[in-house]
């Protein structure tokens, strides 16, 4: 198994809007990995059941994605879990930065549950963005590597929030 | 106590003596018929855990259905184990390489039970020194798939609309998301670590353009078992610049250890 590999970017070039739905700016957004050619969203498989163990933990998400339009959901059949794309939003982080650390422990106890006996072997993949006081820009922060790593990826969270 | 826990008791002291014969007999100087007798009696132990769980889940008891999911598992794990010795000896590699990765699949899913304790951490690395020392490093393929919302194997709500988790347990069950009505392959990628080991290269093309079975090193016509046809010829033509033809396993259309159809 490989050491953890955590790597963090600013983008601050005009992003495209994030919105969350309308009285949902304090949530945690989870955006698609990619879209097919007709523009149907594309969400990690995982994406489903993390939405499901957050909200049982009380942490408020939602989804970028019109429903009603339709969504494709991508499964890798690697020995590697492929986490979804979070968006942590300023009105989220300054209302309630406490989310944030428990969203990514209830992630990293999810993975660890759904992989026990093979941690050691299995790779996660997560990305998350950390918007920026300034208009559509922010950092996004990337972490592959073993399931008990992950709480660097919080630790790295926590800076870029901080930071901004 | 109720009959079906006085039943339940007994199978699980059938459990201890199936499971420590079928581990005295996991070696390959064992006498095969020996083997192949245990592997049947621990296939039936198997059958009759399976049947208790159902009881269990039925019941709604859903310590009891997770303990015996474990066992369950485990008993499995070791059918598999014989049935990977017996395969070897028979002179059928792909399929030894099969039973062991059943093997590890379900003994790791016995590590995710109220079961797991570290006889079964133990047992997980003795299969993993298996396929490290007796069989040779392959090379593994994993598929990637688009596909729309399906049913929860636990609720057969729509998957979005229930609670349950994607691999997670509930009485004695293992979640997943199953019946997609759209789906397609993304990508196919060699990967050193698959999901699934069954999913690997079983031939590769040799200098002369035969086929070379990668358990075997010997030429084989096709490496793939067909539908009964009669398998193609190397084709030499088949080479594409200076590539060489590998004939890969790519899926396996089953659903994942402890999930319920």
């Amino acid at each position: 198994m490989t050491d953890a590999e955590i790597t963090m970017t600013e983008l601050d070039d005009n992003l495209p809007q994030v919105l969350a739905d309308e009285g949902q700016e304090d949530a945690l957004v989870f955006l698609p990995h990619a879209s097919q050619e007709d523009g149907t969203p594309v969400f990690s498989q995982s994406t489903k059941s993390v939405l499901k163990r957050l909200g049982k933990d009380g942490v408020k998400t939602c989804l970028s994605a019109d429903k009603d339009k339709g969504m494709s959901f991508r499964d890798e059949r690697g020995l590697e879990w492929l986490g979804p794309v979070i968006w942590i939003g300023t009105a989220l982080y300054s209302s309630n930065s406490e989310a944030v650390s428990i969203a990514l422990n209830v992630i990293s106890s999810y993975v660890y549950d759904m992989f026990k006996g093979r941690e050691r072997e299995t790779v996660a993949k997560l990305t998350v963005f950390v918007e920026k006081t300034k208009k559509r820009s922010a950092t996004r922060i990337t972490y592959r590597g073993p399931v008990s790593g992950l709480a660097e990826l919080k630790t790295a969270v926590t800076k870029a929030c901080e930071k901004k | 106590m109720t009959k079906q826990m006085i039943d339940v008791d007994a199978l699980l002291r059938k459990f201890d003596d199936v499971a420590a014969q079928a581990q005295r007999l996991a070696f390959p100087v064992r006498d095969i018929a020996l083997q192949r007798k245990q592997l049947e009696e621990t296939l039936v132990l198997c059958e009759e855990l399976r049947a208790a769980k159902r009881g269990a889940i039925a019941a709604d008891r859903a310590e009891l259905a997770n303990i015996l999911l474990g066992f369950q598992s485990v008993a499995r794990a070791l059918a598999e184990e014989l049935r990977m010795w017996v395969t070897m000896r028979d002179g059928d590699p792909h399929a030894a390489w099969t039973a062991l990765v059943i093997a590890q699949q379900h003994a790791h899913l016995a590590l995710r039970t109220p079961m797991s304790h570290s006889g079964i951490e133990e047992y997980v690395r003795r299969l993993d020194m298996i396929e490290q020392t007796i069989f040779p490093g392959l090379v593994f393929a994993s598929a990637g798939f688009e596909h729309d919302i399906g049913r929860c194997s636990i609720c057969d709500k729509k998957f979005d609309t229930c609670e349950h988790e994607e691999g997670m347990i509930y009485c004695g069950q293992v979640c997943a998301e199953v019946d997609f009505e759209s789906l397609r392959v993304d990508h196919v990628s060699i990967v050193e670590s698959p999901r699934d080991k069954r999913c690997y290269a079983r031939s590769f093309e040799g200098d002369d353009g035969t086929l070379i079975d990668v358990m075997t090193r010997l030429p084989v016509r096709s490496a793939i078992p067909h539908d009964g046809t009669e398998p193609a010829a190397p084709d030499r033509d088949a080479k594409v610049g200076r590539g060489r033809r590998v004939e890969f396993t790519m899926f396996v259309n089953e659903t994942p250890p402890g999930v319920s159809r």
